[in-house]
């Protein structure tokens, strides 16, 4: 029973060894808490940023680029995984491109998405949307052409076309890649946003942490991680679990 | 209807070679006619070709030499209305209910009519009343192959293509899905003529159990070696049919025929694996 509670407590342990080594390493003077801060000073901010309100904007200015980044991309990545697995030799010629695109380290494209858009919204959403689009397109364009051989025959023999495989066979066995392209990317989402928002605007998660860079505060760095990775967290927790669960129901664990 | 419902020239099936896989020729010199009605078994060794020659029958495959014609018409790579097809693998979809599965197949066809009763009473005669609602995981793998037939027989198809569909399933399950494959061939759900039905199987005694006529292939490339006609009484049952002294002679007949080529396909298969 107690080893059973310390085997479930553990993950929190290491945690909590973890912010106490972090405490005791600058009241040691083993690093400065000039640049590092504290973890009691950085909860602090939480939780003032949390009781003031002063956070809301700035999420809701993150989270509203991520969603639509986030949307956008998921729905043209299928839209363009579905033209590559219907027509071939598109997919063919785009090959290079996809290649270029899924090596392409994307969060550099982050300054030109700024030149190309502003410090807005638009920078933010559009870079999200590419992020997420080439995750979406590479999982669910593999998750195509694996989808099993004989299902689609025998679909094809009770007569459906083209229109009814796509609608009763490829969509719900695409789903499943679909949802596992989503939870893969949301992390890539929130970071494709932050860095957009390092690099220029006037609100949000990332906007913080370049405000706590330039003015030298290591607390505001870290309380707006902290917001960022409870975000990321509970959008997955909260939502694409769920759907994952949700959407494969049928399959035998 | 004169002339036979579906008949095979000259057929042959040639994979060629691709992605530094060697090119492989699956069937050559196919020649068979199969009248309506009728309930034929091919038999053969593994890998001489048997699914092939059914994908061609059913339009998934197109023969790359020779002509296949069903009811007049000739197939080559189109798909045709009036087949129904049931896999050795599962092919269900696992997304779907059992109830929606066998009605997918009205669905797709455009069949008027209420077709949840329709489905509903299909899954009645093959014994799986009250699974409506159920998954096709939460079924037992012959529960799964009795859904595929209800999903087959429910729009009625004429030519009735089956490849092994019940190798995956122990014996006793198997002589009971075969007796009910036997009973719904025969019975046709209150249909006019029956279906004409083309079974692939490697098990010689289910082959003769079941078929009016058994087929042998040669080892690959698969070629009709003999056939052999089956004049056994109906309504037969595959558990008893087994003693008939008939089925034991028909059983040593046929086997001599086919266990040449057995042979020679494992002789084939060692050089292949031992270069």
């Amino acid at each position: 029973m107690v080893r059973r509670g310390l085997a479930a407590a553990s993950p929190a342990l290491v945690v909590l060894a973890l912010l106490l080594a972090w405490d005791l390493a600058t009241r040691l003077g083993l690093a400065d808490p000039r640049y590092l801060s504290r973890p009691v000073d950085v909860a602090a901010l939480v939780w003032q940023w949390t009781r003031t309100g002063f956070i809301l904007p700035h999420l809701t200015t993150t989270l509203t680029e991520v969603g639509l980044g986030y949307v956008s991309g998921t729905l043209a990545g299928m839209a363009v995984a579905f033209l590559f697995f219907f027509l071939p030799r598109v997919a063919e010629w785009c090959d290079p491109l996809v290649v270029l695109l899924n090596a392409a380290p994307r969060a550099i494209l982050a300054p030109f998405a700024v030149l190309l858009f502003g410090i807005e919204l638009g920078s933010k959403v559009a870079l999200v949307c590419l992020v997420v689009f080439t995750i979406t397109l590479l999982s669910l364009y593999t998750g195509l052409k694996e989808v099993d051989r004989t299902i689609v025959d025998n679909a094809r023999v009770m007569g459906a076309g083209r229109a009814a495989l796509t609608r009763h066979v490829y969509l719900p066995a695409a789903l499943v890649w679909v949802v596992s392209a989503m939870r893969i990317s949301i992390g890539q989402a929130f970071t494709a946003a932050i860095v957009c928002e390092l690099l220029g605007a006037t609100q949000g998660l990332g906007w913080i942490v370049a405000a706590g860079q330039s003015a030298v505060k290591p607390d505001w760095i870290m309380a707006g991680l902290f917001f960022a990775s409870v975000v990321v967290l509970l959008v997955d927790f909260a939502i694409l679990a769920p759907l994952e669960r949700r959407g494969s129901h049928w399959r035998v664990f | 209807m004169s002339g036979p419902l579906i008949a095979l020239h000259n057929v042959a099936r040639r994979f060629p070679a691709a992605g530094g896989k060697a090119g492989f020729t699956a069937v050559q010199g196919i020649d068979l006619e199969i009248e309506e009605g009728r309930f034929i078994a091919v038999v053969g060794p593994s890998g001489c070709g048997k699914s092939t020659i059914l994908n061609m029958i059913a339009g998934l495959d197109a023969p790359s030499e020779g002509s296949i014609v069903v009811a007049g018409e000739r197939v080559a790579g189109r798909l045709r209305g009036d087949v129904g097809y049931l896999f050795q693998k599962d092919a269900l979809l696992p997304w779907k209910t059992v109830q929606a599965n066998v009605e997918l197949p009205l669905v797709f066809r455009g069949i008027k009519g209420d077709h949840g009763r329709i489905a509903r009473e299909w899954l009645a005669r093959v014994g799986l009343a009250g699974f409506e609602g159920n998954f096709p995981h939460q079924l037992s793998g012959g529960m799964r192959k009795r859904v595929a037939l209800a999903a087959t027989f429910v729009y009625g198809p004429r030519i009735l293509l089956m490849d092994e569909p019940f190798s995956a399933l122990d014996v006793q399950t198997r002589n009971m899905m075969e007796n009910e494959l036997l009973e719904l061939w025969q019975t046709n759900g209150g249909e006019e003529s029956s279906k004409t039905v083309i079974f692939v199987t490697h098990d010689l005694e289910e082959a003769i159990a079941l078929a009016d006529e058994v087929v042998v292939l040669t080892a690959n490339p698969g070629r009709v070696k003999r056939r052999f006609h089956v004049g056994l009484d109906r309504p037969r049952n595959v558990n008893d049919i087994r003693f008939d002294d008939r089925f034991r002679l028909l059983h040593a007949e046929i086997w001599e025929a086919l266990r040449e080529e057995v042979a020679r396909s494992y002789a084939l298969q060692r050089t292949l694996v031992h270069g």
